[in-house]
């Protein structure tokens, strides 16, 4: 059968078909189309490519369309990717990756070249030469203002480490438009303002750069990246994973920062743009200013940037395996799972782990007459839990991907091996869970009213699940008014919630052990609403196929210290690192009539120890208006699962979680 | 020891300094028409029936243990100027009861705030003045007679004020807009003259919404139905009160 699948996706028609549709899919989603939905097909027809078999890099560089260069869009810098021509994609293909930038700008192309002697990344070394030779005589064609200086980039990059700020900015637009045409995805950034840094010092002890100067060349370059948004987007628009890391610390814990992570900051809350978006690393030695800053983008509804603590991740990451000097440097896979800029290949997003699974095969498996005490119960609940990890990991052993020549060249390796043969310093994956809110509540909810006020048996109960509640809303109603125990500090949720994760760490541990491969678990995922769909009902009041609960968060009213307080005390030991976010809905007002309480609390709340967290800053009232009125909100960007997009491009159903979880957050629902 | 108690609202951002944990006592000796927190008001707890008909309590009856041990969970988003507020009904109608639990944040350095209406027995009031920190103090009718429509007692009111005074406590005045019942030319004049002879730190007034309507239904009463005030009277009035020096500010409950 499996083999079948592989011929068939083999197949040049399978692989037309199949990008077509995945063209126009995502084309179709986004709200400012450039074309029409006929001339998109016809672009489509007449450009489209897929190049396969030998060469094929090569071949792929010499004909991708190159965008005309217009005066207006390029000022400084050049970037176009041809969204319709690509590589054969057969097995699973390396994203959710940021490479080594400092790559491009310490050496040339041919330097590169020169240094390796594999001959997949020799070709596409040399293809990136001839690409970048297209360009520069493209340019020489054109009358685009600046020209001498575009050009020069393009040819330089061929023979010489980059000199300056400008190129260096022009080399990452370079290398990255490179990556995303050979068709991988969710292309991260890496920590820009460190490496940029020394840079822009040079330039302005040269005095060949100023501020103002540095801050509109930032502004073309993440105006630049944002381009081809429809393309970039992965399950759902916006989703591109073009995410960029801010800040950091060192040995000592001082906090590491510059001018450019300020301007980053700023720039991002200027543009108003869902992308590219950053993650700010912070710890207890930030200075408040640039709390304040970013809370004012922030503020804006961008969500951005996420926080991400170092006092807590960095000791975590070295007690997982990395060395210290890599856990200091880490950034994160498209949204919010660790990993080692340029050093690591790892899939942190191989697969998920849906904790609600187990409870339902338990109570459809178990004789329920015999459950006695919620502690059997979740002795019971551990037992399958065990056996659908091992079986989560069991298929995931099977997965194959496909060689990756252009991410390997720009990556850390320990031998000359490609990344999808283990060749990356780290080559670990990682997968992500959701449920763990549902099961916790829905244990301690069958513990309140089955064991402790005995108002009915469990097997009643289950008999009610099982048809969907229906003909027992009041049921229902009263298991979803009970489920608030995840997120409380009191203890309850608490010790089920640490009970569960070490388990599944125990076991995931023991599998690692034996594959000698590291795997990594965290508690945020992308697929509340997905997974949602393959549940049934559960005993914290939801229904058949609704969503499940969106990372660390609670299902009602909460004070944010009581949230962060259960958050920083869940156990994000051992292997459960791969991404553990708080997520919050905050009505603005909160934020304007008591802004400076607001830093304060961050700034606290990073001392209590969060791993990551994010806030999603909008009225309830303004979420529904914008569902009923999208024309009146064109421009109004929220934050999903771990990045920001607009809002009248998401499916309902992500619209309704939200609308759900501003109510819930303002007390409403 | 236990307190009645009606809530415990953590990351309470608007009772005074820093984030802090605020408690709501139950019981009140005042009746304000437009009370908007009106399950705060009688000193036993009382049944209701929620949206879904399963019947509910205001009020719960609390251990100084479990108060302490909820209070001191966000100690660590106290730091600086954060800590408890004791709010109500009316918390220091109860102050025997937890007087020791005062005097145990005390020494443990926990800031401590009350907000009252200080229409209470004036050896209530001084025998928490060593160990509590701020105290916002709410200003309602300033006119012996109308206050007593409220079943206030201005003597009362004055006299502690006098006493806060006397033991150099600073303190903050909350001020509700209310029509016909705060805001009247009378009272107006009458809260002009309280900021010169006890004049506070500072200054909070506030629009009374009609929020509270749900709870009235709950508990079967007749809801307040206040005119809110458009809020250019609000900035009027906060203008007069900064023109005689004291910061004045216009809150909004969020
Ligand atoms: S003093 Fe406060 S709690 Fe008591 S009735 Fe008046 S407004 Fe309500």
């Amino acid at each position: 059968m499996q083999k079948m699948k592989t011929i068939i996706k083999g197949t040049i028609l399978f692989q037309y078909v199949h990008h077509y549709i995945w063209c126009f899919k995502r084309y179709m989603r986004v709200q400012n189309r450039e074309y029409g939905n006929w001339q998109f097909i016809f672009r489509y027809l007449r450009n489209a490519h897929i190049f396969m078999g030998k060469n094929k890099y090569r071949k792929l560089f010499s004909s991708v369309t190159l965008e005309e260069l217009d005066s207006k869009k390029y000022k400084h810098f050049y970037y176009s990717i041809d969204p319709f021509k690509t590589i054969k994609k057969v097995n699973r293909m390396f994203g959710n990756l940021t490479i080594d930038y400092s790559f491009i700008l310490n050496y040339s192309l041919n330097e590169m070249l020169s240094m390796d002697t594999e001959c997949d990344r020799r070709e596409v070394l040399q293809a990136l030469v001839g690409y970048s030779k297209r360009i520069s005589k493209k340019i020489s064609d054109s009358q685009v203002l600046n020209k001498n200086i575009f050009q020069t980039y393009f040819e330089q990059i061929c023979v010489e480490k980059a000199k300056g700020f400008a190129e260096a900015l022009q080399r990452i637009l370079f290398i990255n438009q490179c990556i995303w045409q050979c068709g991988h995805r969710l292309i991260g950034l890496g920590r820009l303002d460190a490496l940029l840094y020394p840079f822009y010092v040079k330039d302005k002890e040269e005095g060949k750069l100023d501020d103002a100067t540095a801050e509109m060349l930032l502004k073309e370059f993440l105006a630049l990246l944002h381009e081809y948004y429809w393309f970039k987007g992965d399950v759902l628009s916006g989703d591109t994973g073009q995410i960029i890391v801010l800040g950091g610390s060192d040995t000592k814990g001082n906090y590491l920062y510059n001018e450019l992570t300020v301007l980053f900051i700023k720039i991002i809350g200027d543009l108003m743009l869902p992308d590219p978006k950053i993650l700010l690393r912070v710890n207890k030695n930030i200075p408040k200013e640039i709390i304040e800053l970013s809370l004012n983008t922030i503020e804006k509804g961008l969500g951005e940037p996420l926080f991400a603590n170092d006092d807590v991740i960095v000791k975590k990451l070295i007690n997982y395996g990395y060395s210290i000097d890599d856990a200091l440097n880490y950034v994160t896979s498209a949204c919010w799972e660790p990993f080692i800029e340029g050093k690591s290949s790892e899939q942190n997003n191989a697969g998920s782990i849906n904790y609600l699974l187990p409870l339902q095969k338990l109570l459809i498996k178990e004789n329920l007459t015999l459950i006695n005490s919620a502690d059997e119960l979740e002795q019971k609940y551990l037992f399958y839990l065990e056996k659908y990890v091992l079986e989560v990991l069991n298929a995931l052993e099977k997965c194959k991907y496909q060689k990756a020549p252009i991410l390997s060249a720009f990556i850390r390796r320990k031998n000359q091996e490609d990344i999808s043969n283990n060749g990356a310093i780290y080559s670990d994956y990682g997968l992500t869970t959701v449920g763990l809110s549902n099961v916790v509540n829905s244990i301690l909810n069958i513990n309140k009213i089955v064991f402790q006020e005995q108002k009915y048996t469990l097997q009643e109960l289950e008999k009610y699940r099982r048809k969907n509640f229906i003909n027992n809303e009041r049921l229902c109603l009263m298991l979803k008014d009970m489920a608030k125990w995840w997120g409380h500090d009191d203890g309850a949720a608490l010790k089920v919630a640490n009970q569960i994760i070490s388990k599944a760490n125990e076991v995931i541990l023991d599998y690692s052990k034996a594959i000698e491969k590291g795997i990594k678990i965290g508690l945020s995922s992308p697929d509340y609403i997905t997974a949602g769909k393959r549940c049934d009902a559960s005993y914290d009041g939801r229904k058949k196929k609704e969503p499940l609960g969106v990372h660390i968060s609670a299902s009602c009213s909460i004070a944010y210290t009581e949230l962060i307080n259960f958050a920083a005390s869940l156990n994000t030991e051992r292997v459960n690192i791969n991404g553990n976010v708080v997520d919050m809905m905050i009505n603005p007002l909160i934020i304007k009539n008591n802004r400076e309480k607001f830093v304060d609390f961050i700034i606290l709340a990073i001392q209590r120890g969060f791993y990551e967290m994010q806030m999603n800053v909008v009225a309830s009232t303004t979420l529904i208006d914008a569902k009923n009125n999208p024309a009146k909100y064109p421009d109004l960007i929220v934050r999903v699962w771990g990045f920001s997009a607009y809002y009248n491009e998401l499916p309902e159903e992500y619209k309704d979680v939200l609308i759900k979880r501003a109510l819930q957050n303002e007390g409403v629902a | 020891m236990k307190v009645l108690l009606s809530n415990i609202q953590r990351f309470s951002l608007q009772d005074g300094p820093g984030i802090r944990t605020t408690v709501f006592f139950k019981g009140c000796n005042l009746r304000c028409p437009w009370c908007s927190n009106p399950e705060n008001i009688l000193p036993y707890m009382e049944k209701y029936f929620d949206d879904v008909g399963e019947e509910k309590q205001f009020g719960f009856e609390c251990s100084l243990g479990d108060l302490k041990e909820e209070i001191l969970r966000d100690q660590v988003f106290y730091q600086g100027k954060g800590g408890v507020t004791y709010s109500g009904g009316e918390a220091l109608l109860q102050v025997e009861n937890f007087i020791s639990l005062i005097k145990d944040l005390s020494q443990m350095k926990i800031n401590q705030c009350v907000e009252t209406s200080l229409m209470i027995p004036t050896k209530n009031l001084t025998m928490i003045l060593p160990y509590v920190d701020e105290y916002i103090v709410d200003v309602k009718i300033l006119n012996s007679d109308e206050c007593k429509k409220i079943q206030g007692d201005l003597q009362i009111y004055l006299e502690n004020l006098r006493i806060l005074r006397a033991h150099k406590k600073e303190f903050t005045y909350r001020f509700p807009i209310v029509t016909g019942y705060t805001y009247t030319k009378q009272n107006i004049d009458a809260l002009l003259e309280l900021l010169k002879s006890y004049p506070p730190v500072k200054m909070e007034i506030f629009n009374i919404h009609n929020l509270a309507e749900k709870k009235y239904q709950m508990l079967g009463r007749r809801a307040f139905n206040n005119k809110e005030l458009p809020d250019e009277i609000l900035r009027n009035l906060q203008l007069k009160i900064e023109n005689m020096g004291i910061e004045a500010s216009i809150i909004k409950y969020a």
